[in-house]
């Protein structure tokens, strides 16, 4: 009996460990992660200079010359107090407007519809701002820990299943999982692997594919309010045979 | 014999022909206009949305060229369109954004104010401000025309005549309409390679404009001075 159950332990044992087996030959025969990444795979830096950023429009501007004398003159003052804090109010340059809008309609007439478009001005500026603060230390953050970033999403649970490029919501779990908190949701996120090819023995035959090998680039662009012109990108640029990690915001 | 010998060097002639028109440069189009994408809701509250009533859009004009003075009268043609609001009244009252119109947004502001002046006390200004909010966005295509204009007759191997710092001196020597002053407009090297640069906003929080006049490429290896964005 105890014979029996020994020998049944060992089918078991062995099956289950040829179950296993196979990751295993994966492992032995495809490149371990190169730590050194091909220079010509990245671009020049001196071509990879920042446009200089654009003045952001301001709130005078966008706002009729009869409103910013309103507003200035202190009527508009019980309509400012009444406003929700940034961390509280809506997102959405809508959301903004119309709090902006219900708010309003306790002052005078005489000065509502100026006081109610210079408020919807202010807060989608100084709002846009906030967000674009938010996420330029989040990606000036990325940028520093480019080299370990291979590594971070390996060990975040929400993207240690990936494919060669990181969606918006698997990047946005990476920050996270790095407590940088979240992210500004007018944006989009997309990042993409180095890739090296890597073929193994499966079933008698060899099959060929692509691994990712360390992190290439990760982009941002603006969504939902195109009237914000963000795009930013992280990145390495290639100094000689030297590669330096690079934010560009545009 | 003859005919075969002929019919031969023909098709011989005919092969050489395809073979050497292999690569035809695509040469370098000029820049296209992108429409403002915020929806109008992002920049009317309600009441004002309701004034301007509903609106419909002018009729397709025919496109009778590619080059940029077609693109600006076909722009303003464009620029018109027809609503059933309480600001209709209004909206007659102002001119056509023509090709010599002034399009700073100081400008806008007077003229919707002198249109809405005649319309009764409750929908004055709700539609002074659907008057600026329409003219902004109607002169971001004249805008960006405009600006490609001046760019294209500042192109190098067009020669233009005196070009020297200042591109607004020079486009009104040359009696061009210029890009209204939030474009700001730089000229950089030397002087048989003059490039100018544009760069600023279409209108007051709307999209941005970036161009330049570089060497762009312009297929099969060949770069040619064009303008691009930046």
């Amino acid at each position: 009996m105890v014979r029996r159950a020994a020998l049944l332990l060992f089918v078991v044992t062995a099956c289950a460990g040829s179950r296993n087996a196979r990751p295993l030959v994966l492992e032995k025969t495809a490149p371990r992660k190169t730590t050194s990444l091909d220079p010509a795979r990245f671009a020049e830096c001196s071509t990879t200079q920042p446009a200089p950023a654009l003045l952001a429009p301001t709130w005078q501007s966008v706002v009729l010359a009869s409103d910013v004398k309103t507003w200035e003159s202190g009527a508009c003052a019980p309509l400012e107090r009444s406003l929700t804090a940034f961390p509280d109010a809506p997102r959405s340059r809508q959301g903004l407007r119309e709090e902006c809008e219900a708010k309003s309609t306790a002052l005078d007439v005489s000065v509502r519809f100026s006081c109610r478009a210079v408020c919807a001005a202010q807060r989608w500026l100084s709002h846009r701002e906030q967000s674009r603060q938010r996420l330029t230390k989040a990606l000036e953050w990325y940028r520093d820990e480019l080299g370990t970033m291979f590594d971070r999403i390996e060990a975040c649970p929400a993207t240690r299943s990936h494919g060669n490029q990181l969606p918006d919501a698997q990047v946005r779990a990476v920050f996270e999982c790095a407590g940088q908190g979240s992210l500004p949701s007018e944006v989009t996120l997309l990042m993409q692997y180095v890739t090296e090819p890597v073929s193994w023995e499966e079933n008698g035959g060899t099959v060929t594919s692509a691994r990712p090998i360390e992190v290439q680039w990760l982009h941002v662009n603006s969504v939902g309010d195109d009237n914000v012109p963000w795009q930013a990108t992280v990145t390495r640029c290639r100094r000689g045979q030297t590669l330096v990690p690079v934010l560009t915001i545009e | 014999m003859v005919r075969f010998v002929i019919g031969l060097w023909v098709l011989l002639a005919s092969a050489s022909f395809a073979q050497e028109g292999r690569c035809d440069p695509h040469g370098v189009d000029l820049p296209e206009f992108f429409a403002p994408s915020v929806p109008i809701e992002h920049e009317l509250f309600p009441d004002e949305l309701a004034a301007r009533g509903t609106c419909f859009p002018p009729g397709r004009s025919i496109p009778l060229g590619s080059d940029v003075s077609t693109l600006l009268v076909n722009a303003e043609r464009e620029a018109v369109d027809a609503c059933d609001g309480v600001c209709e009244p209004m909206r007659k009252r102002l001119v056509t954004l023509g090709e010599d119109h002034d399009l700073e947004d100081t400008t806008f502001q007077k003229e919707c104010g002198a249109a809405a002046s005649g319309l009764p006390a409750a929908v004055k200004d709700p539609c002074l401000r659907v008057c600026v909010v329409e003219r902004r966005r109607a002169s971001a295509r004249l805008i960006f025309l405009r600006t490609v204009r001046a760019l294209d007759l500042s192109l190098p191997w067009r020669k233009p005549t005196r070009l020297g710092t200042e591109v607004r001196e020079w486009l009104k020597r040359e009696r061009v309409a210029a890009p209204p002053s939030p474009i700001r407009l730089e000229v950089s090297g030397p002087e048989h390679q003059r490039s100018v640069r544009a760069e600023g906003w279409l209108y007051p929080g709307g999209p941005r404009l970036r161009l330049e006049t570089r060497l762009v490429a312009a297929g099969c290896g060949l770069t040619q001075w064009g303008i691009a964005r930046w």
